[in-house]
Parts: structure tokens; C-alpha cells; sequence
């Protein structure tokens, strides 16, 4: 394999990623919408869809590994092979729980007054996606800055999260037929869920900042691996 | 020496011929570019670029064929892409640029719009040179539904792709509102008709007392009442809506308000609900009769249903400038924020299973709605619960006579 077929091969890989991405931020957004509305049949055309976004998490990852034993790249190379692996396998997990989501909004029944969660896991799913988006934008422009950002945009979801939990914890009169122990458990799993494709996402923006900076973020990773900055970084 | 002269004359005169043969193809073929990229004045944009493709297939490299793409692409009024065959965006409409987050030139088009069933469509529409259209969510775009139409053709370099974007956000609205109409109706003439059935098998059991009869016939007969009532209100919904109904005409509402109040003591007597009416006689609305009853017997009758036990309707009417305003209070129940801001829209209860009970159809209000912005004019409501509820309607007023 020449030069210039293995940038052909980093130009495709990159490629297949971002389409995996687009993949991911549909199952989320339809797996929500699914939660929120009811829809089965949307539910299940999430589950049905995992299969493709497996197939490219390992598409991916043998990509990646051929492309790194051939070829034995250094540096930035080096690093952009790594992170397309992990990057992948963060999509990959984001995907398996969109499929979580969309499996309970398959059991969830629709209650009266349950409104007011319903608000706030919409709000969630929302900015979640956002969070997703932004996540992907940022690998797609190799933009740390971006990339550093997503754990702010990512804040209220976790203060959302803990509302969620808090309500369900401590029913008031108004609420409290709504909150039958199952009903309880779907909704906390789903927001649950929400918050940690989020959190998988701001681990993906750590990736990418390692990306272009070479730079290992200790709010990311443990500070054992700092040491590993000095080997990979140009 | 002369002999060299000779050749020498000959040689530039070869020369010279060539270079002007030459001058003259290359001037030709300007003036055949003009004319294949001056666009017909009927030619729809689609046809130019069928016209060019033919064309491009014939004759060699068309030089100027992107840069009059440039200027036409970016005047566009809605986003347009063009893309290569390495479905990379080689240029976008400036409208492309505000609606979506961000697509720019050189990128790939799966960066640039976040969509892989877009680039599936585009894909195929430029290996096979054939037309596509494909209906995506565009996640760069706030996940608005667009119909993309793709239109390839060969520019005579390489395979190029136009993909023309439009937001179909307010058909899909459209046609959910729908199904949901459809749904609600459906739902609503179902209930009383399983009511109906449920009694009537239970009255075809021959061993039915004859007081029990009597006492489903009559149920049977409400239920029946309030189907009717349901569909009537639909079809003058409908026919509102049409603008088929006759609005013309004017009706004099101190005379109505206080025939219609007449009318309803009985179901005010039912409630228990004092109904007190003070329109000035001669006070006139630009409706027809039948449509000021209709306005006005929807306000009452809803004040009396909702306010609750033992409370009091008061019905003014008066001049204000030029409008008329007419209200309907009462201090009954309220009606909580919460649902205040729906109350005008269709089938929408407050309490479901009470307003069922009370045998209302769901529509009263929101006729209400209709007739008044129908004739121009505005309905408001407002209320605190526990307090009360007061329904505002402005109707512009006729000129004064005289």
C-alpha cells in the first residue's frame, strides 16, 4: 500500500465515521420521539436499524487495525487511527442505548399526569441531541475548542436528570397515582439513558481534543495515562 | 537569397493562415458556448440542464458552464447545492448558507448536511445520470423534513449534482393535524354510538322491567340527541371554514340576549345557575341571526355547564368606539392556566370525564372562535380558578346611522 492510498484510506474511514454519526443521531432522535409519543413502530424501526450501525462500528475498527498494522503510522496519523476506533466505539455505544430507549418506549404506557416528565425528558432528549451534533461537528472539524465545550452544553442535562430522579423520589400529592413503581423505573431508566449518551459524547469530544492537540485531558482520563502524552504527542 | 526570402514568406504566410484558422475555431466555439448556456426565455431550469447534457456529451469542455452556475446557483431563493462526483459541495445557494448550520464549499456533503440517506440518494442519482427525489430530516437544518430533488448531469469534465432543498415542515404540520383531527372526531362520534348499542342490547332482553325500559329508552334518546348535536357542530365548523356560510346580515342582540336567556332557564334551572342579562335594546351585530344565536347560545350554555353549582352568568353587551364588546362572566369555578390557552381549540376538555357527562360535544368554544373571527373580530378569555371565568368578544361595530 503506497502513500497515497493509505490518505485514501484515512479519507474513507473518516468518512464511514461521520456516516455511522448520522446514523446515531437519527436513532436518538427516533428513539426519543418514539418515547415521547408512544410510537411502536418507530421504536421498532430503531431497533431493526442497530444492526447497520454495529456493522459499521466493526467495519471500523478492522479498518482501523489494518490501516495502523500495514502501514505503522506515527504522530498525528497515529493518533487519528486511535481515535477513529474509540470514537467509533463511543457511536457505537450511543447507538446500543437509543436501542435501550426505544425498548421502553416500547413497554411505557401512556399514564395521565405525566406530563410534567414528559416535558423534561423532551427537553433532555433535545439537548442531548444537540450535545451529539455538536460532538460530531467537532470530530468532523478536528475542533478541540468545540470539542471542550460539549461538557458545558451538557450541564443541564444532568441537572435534568436529577430532577427527574428527585420527583420520582419525593411524589407530591399531584403526582403521586402517576408514579406507579414500574411507570417510576421506565421513566428513571430513560433518563438515565439520555444522560449517558451525553456523557458518552463528551468522552468522544476528550478524543478529539487528544486528536489535535496530542494532548491527554486529565478531566477525561485518569492521570496515570498522562505520562502516555509525552510518547504519542508530536 | 531570393530563394530563401521565398521559403521564408511562405513559411509565415503557412503560419499565419494556421494561427487564423485557429483564431477562428476559437472564436466559433465562444460564440456555440453562448449560445448553449444563453438560456430560453420559456426553459425551466430543468430543461437547460437536460439541453446540457446532451450537448456536454457532443461537444468537448464547456469553460464557462460552472462559473454561469456560480451566478445562478447563489441568486437562488431556496438552498441549493452543487455538488461533484466526489459528492463534494463545489457551490451553494446563499440561502443554503442561512437555512442549514453551516454546509460550505469543498466540504463533503455528509459533513456538510449530517444526512446519509441524502448522500444514498445523491450517490446513486450521479452514478446513474438519472433525476431522484428523497424526503430526509435535516439534522443541520433543526431537524426540519426537507424533499430534496436531485438533478445530475455531466458538465463535459466530470459528473456533477444539483440538489434542490425545500422545507416541507408546514405539509407535514399539516398532515398530522389532520390524522389527529381525524382521530379525535372519530373518537368522539364513537362514544355515544357505543353507549347507544350497549343499551339497546340490553333493551332487547325480553325480561326487562318496564320502568328500566323507560329509563334507557330516554338515555338512548340523549345519546342519540348528542350524536346529532356533535355532527352539526362539525359540519358548521366545516362549512365555516369553507367560507361557504352566509355572513352578511345584522341582528339586533338586546332583542336576542333576551330571548335566548328565555330559552335557557330550564338548563339554568337544572345547574342551578342564575343567569342575569343586560344588553341595551338596539345594540346591533354584523352577523345573521342565525349565527349571533349561535355565538351567544355557545357562550351561555358553556358559562352555565362549567361554572359549577349555585353560581351567578352575567351577560353584558355594549359600544366601544368602533367595536362592539360582548362578555360573559361568571363566578364559578374558574378555569386553571394550564388549560385556558387550549380552551378555543376543538374537542379540547378541561375535565374530561365531567364535560363528557354534561353532554357538551367539545366544539362550543371553538365555534365561538370561528364565528367572531369570521365577522372580524377577536375572542379573549381570562380567568382565575376558583374565581371565575370571563369570555371577551370584539366585533367591529356597524356605522352609526343617523
Amino acid at each position: 500500500m503506497t502513500r497515497q492510498s493509505f490518505h485514501e484510506g484515512l479519507k474513507q474511514l473518516n468518512h464511514e465515521i461521520l456516516r455511522m454519526a448520522s446514523l446515531v443521531v437519527e436513532a436518538v432522535d427516533l428513539s426519543t420521539q418514539a418515547l415521547l409519543t408512544g410510537d411502536r413502530k418507530l421504536a421498532n424501526s430503531v431497533i431493526a436499524g442497530d444492526d447497520d450501525i454495529n456493522e459499521l462500528s466493526l467495519w471500523i475498527e478492522g479498518r482501523c487495525l489494518a490501516l495502523q498494522a500495514r502501514q505503522q503510522p506515527v504522530a498525528r496519523d497515529l493518533r487519528l487511527l486511535h481515535v477513529c476506533l474509540l470514537v467509533s466505539l463511543h457511536l457505537e455505544r450511543v447507538g446500543d442505548l437509543a436501542v435501550n430507549i426505544a425498548k421502553i418506549a416500547k413497554r411505557m404506557e401512556r399514564t395521565e399526569g405525566a406530563e410534567p416528565y414528559l416535558d423534561l425528558l423532551r427537553k433532555m432528549s433535545a439537548q442531548a441531541l444537540e450535545v451529539l451534533r455538536q460532538g460530531v461537528k467537532a470530530f468532523a472539524d478536528r475542533d478541540a475548542e468545540l470539542a471542550g465545550k460539549l461538557e458545558e452544553i451538557d450541564e443541564p442535562i444532568d441537572e435534568m436528570f436529577k430532577e427527574i430522579l428527585d420527583r420520582l423520589l419525593h411524589p407530591t400529592d399531584e403526582n403521586r397515582d402517576v408514579a406507579t413503581s414500574e411507570w417510576a423505573t421506565h421513566v428513571a431508566l430513560a433518563s438515565r439513558y439520555i444522560e449517558r449518551i451525553a456523557d458518552q459524547v463528551v468522552d468522544m469530544g476528550g478524543r478529539v481534543s487528544f486528536l489535535v492537540t496530542g494532548e491527554l485531558d486529565s478531566t477525561y482520563f485518569d492521570r496515570s495515562e498522562a505520562d502516555i502524552n509525552n510518547q504519542f504527542g508530536e | 537569397m531570393l530563394i530563401f526570402l521565398t521559403v521564408l514568406a511562405s513559411v509565415l504566410l503557412i503560419l499565419a493562415i494556421v494561427m487564423a484558422v485557429k483564431l477562428a475555431g476559437a472564436l466559433r466555439e465562444r460564440a456555440r458556448c453562448a449560445i448553449l448556456l444563453a438560456p430560453a426565455a420559456d426553459e425551466s431550469l430543468e430543461d437547460a440542464i437536460r439541453r446540457l447534457n446532451r450537448t456536454a456529451e457532443k461537444s468537448a469542455v464547456i469553460p464557462e458552464l460552472e462559473s454561469r452556475f456560480e451566478h445562478l446557483i447563489a441568486s437562488c431563493p431556496f438552498p441549493v447545492l452543487l455538488l461533484d462526483e466526489n459528492l463534494v459541495i463545489v457551490d451553494l445557494s446563499n440561502q443554503a448558507e442561512t437555512e442549514l448550520d453551516q454546509p460550505r464549499k469543498r466540504r463533503g456533503l455528509l459533513e456538510g448536511l449530517e444526512s446519509h440517506e441524502l448522500e444514498d440518494a445523491a450517490r446513486g442519482a450521479i452514478d446513474t445520470l438519472q433525476p431522484a427525489e428523497v424526503t430526509v430530516r435535516l439534522y443541520a437544518a433543526g431537524r426540519r423534513p426537507f424533499i430534496a430533488r436531485l438533478l445530475p448531469f455531466h458538465s463535459g469534465r466530470q459528473k456533477m449534482c444539483f440538489v434542490f432543498l425545500q422545507d416541507v415542515t408546514a405539509t407535514v404540520e399539516f398532515g398530522q393535524l389532520r390524522s389527529q383531527f381525524a382521530a379525535t372526531v372519530s373518537h368522539e362520534l364513537r362514544t355515544p354510538l357505543a353507549g347507544i348499542r350497549a343499551l339497546v342490547e340490553t333493551l332487547q332482553d325480553p325480561d326487562i322491567e318496564a320502568e328500566d325500559r323507560q329509563r334507557f329508552l330516554s338515555q338512548i334518546d340523549r345519546e342519540a340527541n348528542r350524536l346529532a348535536q356533535l355532527v352539526d357542530d362539525i359540519l358548521f365548523l366545516s362549512s365555516l371554514e369553507s367560507g361557504a356560510t352566509n355572513l352578511e346580515g345584522s341582528t339586533d342582540l338586546g332583542a336576542l340576549s333576551d330571548s335566548l336567556s328565555e330559552k335557557l332557564r330550564p338548563l339554568a334551572a337544572q345547574f342551578e345557575v342564575k343567569v342575569r342579562s343586560s344588553v341595551p335594546a338596539g345594540l346591533v351585530i354584523p352577523l345573521p341571526e342565525r349565527m349571533a344565536s349561535t355565538l351567544l347560545t355557545n357562550l351561555l350554555e358553556n358559562a352555565i355547564k362549567y361554572s359549577g353549582r349555585g353560581s351567578r352568568v352575567d351577560l353584558t353587551g355594549g359600544r366601544e368606539g368602533n367595536r362592539i364588546k360582548l362578555q360573559v362572566r361568571d363566578d364559578g369555578i374558574g378555569i386553571d392556566a394550564e388549560h385556558l390557552s387550549h380552551i378555543f381549540e376543538r374537542f379540547y376538555r378541561v375535565d374530561k370525564s365531567r364535560s363528557r357527562h354534561l353532554g357538551g360535544t367539545g366544539l362550543g368554544l371553538s365555534i365561538v372562535k370561528h364565528v367572531v373571527e369570521s365577522a372580524g373580530g377577536e375572542v379573549r378569555a381570562n380567568s382565575r380558578e376558583g374565581f371565575g371565568t370571563e369570555i371577551t368578544v370584539l366585533l367591529p361595530a356597524p356605522p352609526l346611522s343617523g
